[in-house]
């Protein structure tokens, strides 16, 4: 079939199927970010009218700020922790829920469960968990590193929270993971069988290479979900103890509402941005590559 | 017009879509795509001009001529009573209040409501939010109200007043009298142990008959650095230049807190609370509710808190709150109790129009001079009004107990201009230094530090 | 045979260890629904309260959220963004997965891309924008544009991969060929087989949606629109919070979204794995 592909033909095309998700997404995405960054350009107080223009001057000063780049550094060790494990449980628990095991059903929403509970209330609980439940449980076993809360030791509050940010954001993935192990085309499958195909190999040599692009959605997701924690950083830790595990996202948060810097924490909202796209679309490529095309 | 219009837009094109999805046509396409330029056009062209007044965006109006006015209350427990007034004060005056409830950062929400040109007429913000959001904000220095205690503890900027006090609260040693007796088998007269060596002496009293950690101490960054820590702040000359001064001198590093004898003798009594912790072992590990719910049931007899808690009353009436026992008892330490005015009510003049500029002036005297405006606050919301001219005893016996100090004037300045950050930086340096990271030398250099970094 | 059966109960064992500190959490949301605060605060482990299992949570909450009007604005809100979302980025997948024209390589990279953009950078910009310029804030409307411009990347992204992975050209060659059109070639043809991502993209977007609090909460200032977590807000405190009302929330809130995902799981399911593991 042959295709007359001007312009014209194309702008039609494109926007008769992705035009309307294209309009929204440049009316609520697109502009406010291009608004957003003018703002880096200003030394606004977040509250004023005025706004004076100051140049590259914000983009100066992310320079001097040594406790950003700590939370930056900070953000990129939890998330390259957090993104590894939340994967390979999502994918283990996506694996065991679909090969067959009874009442997989109800194994499915118990570990979709997580993700229902948001905010204040998984803060609450978490915090009880591990300063209170944890502790007593360690003091009456005698398990040394838990007889005292996790939550008030800098190294112990991170693996906290990359504890939490599994349990939440795997049972997510595993859905992702369920529809990408479930769409794999059954006469593959079969094929492998007739093959002689063992468990493993089925999974290695068939399975896993139709799954690429899931694992690449998950790990971009994963990636940008980790890189901008706040939520769970502000009701399981809410930076602390002392400020050691203030990551990156309420770091700028803080700068541009409470120290009320907002040009500055702007900026360096923008730079996370920028750190975090460039992990997330290098993995983006390296995924590509090794598509099937179907 | 063209404003509301674009939104439609993309509406509208979905619905053409939607429509023209079964056969495939591109006339829908082409005048979709049409559009899109247009209110992308539309929208560029205005994106660069600044957040101007919109007569739309303001969130109240005038209906049928009546005043309308908004209201936002930045307390939740008194999200009821503040319904409940604006009924009663509709009933009263036919004026409309909507009561609006955020338990956002206020500063923070009302940043977002400024930049969307939808604020509300009345706010009630914490006192340097006022500082923050002056340029906003009507000057009430004219109002009647003034002469009656606006004019102490309204926020005053450049020689006016910007701020009503909506009511007093005071921070110190919260203690559960009743729990102290059941071990010292007398009555509990908080004036009786008001030096260090007393205390410490009814501390060890009470931790031989039975309740081994009698102090409950928050690890919450506003209660180590603004609450705690403040009072070095508060307690310098017992006056806001005092304070002034002595923060200046932090900040030029001109002071040194090592050798500050209020720094010392400050950090003594908080390293004589610290051993009676209840949460001892894991000083940080504590939990607001947790130290409310011992303090409550009388677990412990002393909480470092204030005047704002309530939910104590369960078991025993017998409350109340006292100065925090120090070294140094000049400036009043011991004695007084520091009091001021936390969250104020200040009214926007950008947005508002005057006729609701007006309507809100009036609701701020219906407070004070109305007797239906002192029973919301005294009755209702149990709150220490600050004006003179209210003297209605509030029911509460925390409340009352610092009302008593209020009456009696002895009170301590409560320097409440620290900057925003002051809770964050500073409340991680005390949480260092109560979890045994850092000595009390290096406490004493970081917070220096922090001054001094203050641009 | 035999060997299978162990292999069958170790990984029962598994999940169900698994399962347990999964839901550990959800239960505790439970059980402490039905206590008053002080229990909740001194006992969450145990099953009933001192004060003894209490109902009134619940009422309260509804009471004072205004739960059913909440729920009626969460539902329109989270249905209407959650339809047009998966049908614009549906749409746009297609084209997207299809074409290698240039204009469909730039959407595509700037739809991924914003997912990596803090909120933080665009959320006083768009009330600037919407709010200050436009003044079209406090309106379900706009809220369900902001919903949609923001679900559609990932949505898209997500729809990408599956036309990419398991849609066969040859099928929709074919059915071209048959003198289907484009849009009967995507509607009957390549829809239905994107079935499971299509529940998955739902739940996934429901679930995001219902819960939203930070957009709701800079959009709708009129009490009369709030949504349920925005509403749910009215149990914090500055200090402390009314924790048995806010779980009883929290489980109100829960409800729906569960009993949605068990309707939808089958069509997740529905897909051809079942095949798979036959051997």
């Amino acid at each position: 079939m042959k295709k007359k592909e001007n312009m014209l033909y194309k702008t039609l095309w494109f926007t008769g199927f992705a035009g309307p998700a294209a309009i929204c997404f440049v009316l609520v995405m697109l502009i406010p970010f291009i608004y957003g960054m003018y703002l880096t350009l200003t030394d606004w107080n977040g509250i004023s009218a005025e706004k004076v223009f100051v140049g590259v001057e914000n983009y100066k000063a992310i320079f001097r700020d040594g406790p950003f780049w700590h939370s930056l550094v900070l953000t990129v060790a939890y998330s390259a922790v957090s993104v590894i494990l939340i994967n390979f449980m999502a994918f283990v628990l996506a694996y065991l829920v679909t090969s067959g095991v009874k009442g997989q059903n109800f194994f499915r929403a118990g570990f979709f469960t997580p993700n229902l509970i948001g905010g204040l209330v998984l803060g609450y609980i978490w915090q009880f968990i591990f300063a209170r439940a944890m502790v007593t449980a360690g003091q009456n076993l005698n398990i040394g590193f838990l007889s005292s809360s996790w939550l008030s030791d800098p190294v112990k509050a991170m693996a906290a929270l990359v504890i939490v940010s599994v349990w939440q954001n795997s049972g997510f993935m595993m859905l992702i993971y369920i529809a990408g192990l479930t769409s794999v085309p059954k006469e593959l499958t079969e094929a492998g069988v007739i093959d002689g195909c063992g468990k493993k190999q089925l999974l290695c040599h068939v399975i896993l290479p139709q799954m690429v692009s899931s694992f690449v959605i998950c790990l971009f997701l994963s990636i940008t979900r980790c890189f901008m924690t706040y939520d769970l950083n502000l009701s399981l830790t809410d930076g602390g103890p002392f400020g050691s595990t203030q990551m990156a996202s309420m770091y700028v948060y803080q700068k541009a509402f409470v120290s009320k810097n907002y040009g500055l924490g702007q900026t360096e909202a923008v730079m996370l941005f920028l750190v975090c796209a460039a992990v997330s679309i290098i993995q983006v490529l390296i995924g590509k590559r090794n598509e099937v095309e179907a | 017009m063209k404003r509301k219009s674009y939104l439609g837009m993309a509406l509208v094109m979905a619905a053409a879509l939607l429509a023209g999805c079964g056969n495939s046509s591109g006339a829908e396409t082409e005048s979709a795509k049409e559009e899109s330029t247009e209110a992308n056009a539309g929208n560029t062209s205005n994106g660069g001009e600044e957040a101007a007044g919109d007569e739309e965006g303001s969130a109240a109006e005038i209906e049928g001529g009546e005043v309308a006015i908004t209201l936002l209350n930045t307390k939740s427990e008194l999200v009821e009573q503040f319904e409940e007034m604006a009924k009663t004060y509709k009933e009263q005056t036919g004026v409309t209040i909507e009561v609006a409830f955020t338990s956002d950062v206020v500063g923070t929400h009302l940043a977002e409501r400024y930049a969307s040109g939808n604020p509300y007429t009345i706010m009630m913000v914490d006192r340097p939010d006022v500082y923050d959001f002056q340029e906003y904000l009507l000057d009430l220095s004219g109002e009647d109200w003034i002469k009656d205690g606006g004019d102490v503890y309204g926020v005053a900027i450049d020689g006016k007043v910007y701020s009503f006090p909506m009511l007093i609260e005071s921070v110190g040693l919260l203690y559960n009298a009743q729990a102290i007796e059941d071990v010292i088998g007398k009555e509990f007269v908080w004036e009786e142990y008001n030096t260090p060596e007393k205390f410490q002496a009814l501390l060890d009293e009470l931790a031989a008959g039975g309740m081994e950690k009698p102090v409950a101490i928050n690890k919450e960054d506003w209660s180590l650095a603004n609450h705690f820590f403040g009072q070095l702040y508060n307690q310098q000359g017992n006056s806001a230049e005092g304070s002034q001064a002595f923060v200046d001198s932090l900040k030029s590093g001109e002071t040194k807190l090592m050798e500050n004898e209020r720094f010392n003798s400050l950090m003594d009594s908080f390293d004589m609370l610290a051993k009676y912790n209840i949460n001892g072992a894991d000083p940080l590990a504590a939990d607001y509710d947790m130290n409310n719910a011992y303090f409550a049931e009388g677990d412990v007899a002393f909480w470092y808190n204030g005047s704002w808690v309530t939910e104590v009353y369960d078991k025993t009436d017998k409350i109340g709150i006292m100065p925090l026992p120090q070294k140094d008892g000049s400036d009043g330490a011991n004695d007084c109790l520091i009091s001021g005015a936390s969250k104020t009510l200040v009214v926007d003049q950008k947005y508002a129009t005057p006729e609701q500029q007006q309507a809100a002036k009036d609701f701020l005297n219906w407070l004070v001079y109305d007797e239906a405006g002192w029973s919301f606050m005294v009755d209702d919301c149990s709150i220490i009004p600050a004006f003179a001219n209210i003297d209605k005893k509030v029911s509460a016996p925390i409340s009352v107990s610092a009302q008593e100090f209020i009456r009696k004037n002895a009170t301590e300045f409560w320097y409440q201009t620290i900057p925003g950050d002051h809770g964050t930086q500073v409340g991680a340096m005390m949480q260092k230094y109560f979890s045994g990271n850092i000595d009390r030398a290096e406490l004493a250099g970081e917070i220096e530090g922090y001054w001094q970094g203050l641009e | 045979m035999a060997a299978k059966k162990m292999g069958n109960t170790v990984k029962h064992g598994i999940l169900i260890v698994l399962l347990a500190i999964y839901i550990f959490p959800f239960f505790m949301v439970l059980i402490n629904a039905f206590k008053e605060k002080v229990d909740v605060i001194k006992n969450p482990l145990s099953l009933v309260g001192e004060r003894g299992f209490i109902l009134s949570n619940f009422p309260d909450a509804m009471e004072k959220m205004n739960f059913f009007r909440a729920s009626w604005n969460s539902l329109l809100v989270t249905g209407i963004s959650m339809a047009l979302i998966i049908l614009f980025s549906a749409m746009a997948s297609y084209i997207m997965a299809r074409e290698k024209w240039l204009i469909c390589r730039v959407f595509f990279t700037l739809m991924i891309l914003s997912l990596a953009i803090p909120f933080q950078v665009l959320m006083i910009p768009l009330v600037s924008i919407y709010g200050g310029i436009f003044g079209i804030l406090n309106h379900r409307i706009t809220l369900i544009f902001m919903h949609v411009g923001f679900g559609v990347g990932m949505s898209t992204f997500l729809f990408y991969g599956a036309v990419k992975g398991t849609v066969p050209l040859e099928m929709e060659e074919s059915a071209a060929l048959d003198g289907c059109g484009r849009y009967r070639t995507f509607f009957q043809v390549v829809l239905p087989l994107l079935k499971p991502i299509v529940a998955t993209t739902v739940i996934i977007n429901t679930l995001n949606l219902w819960n939203d609090y930070l957009l709701p909460s800079l959009i709708l200032g009129d009490g009369r629109l709030h949504t349920l977590p925005v509403a749910a807000r009215v149990f914090y405190g500055a200090f402390s919070s009314d924790l048995g009302l806010l779980l009883a929330a929290l489980v109100l809130m829960i409800i729906p979204v569960l009993v949605l995902y068990l309707l939808l799981q089958k069509y997740i399911i529905e897909g051809v794995v079942a095949g798979a593991v036959k051997g």
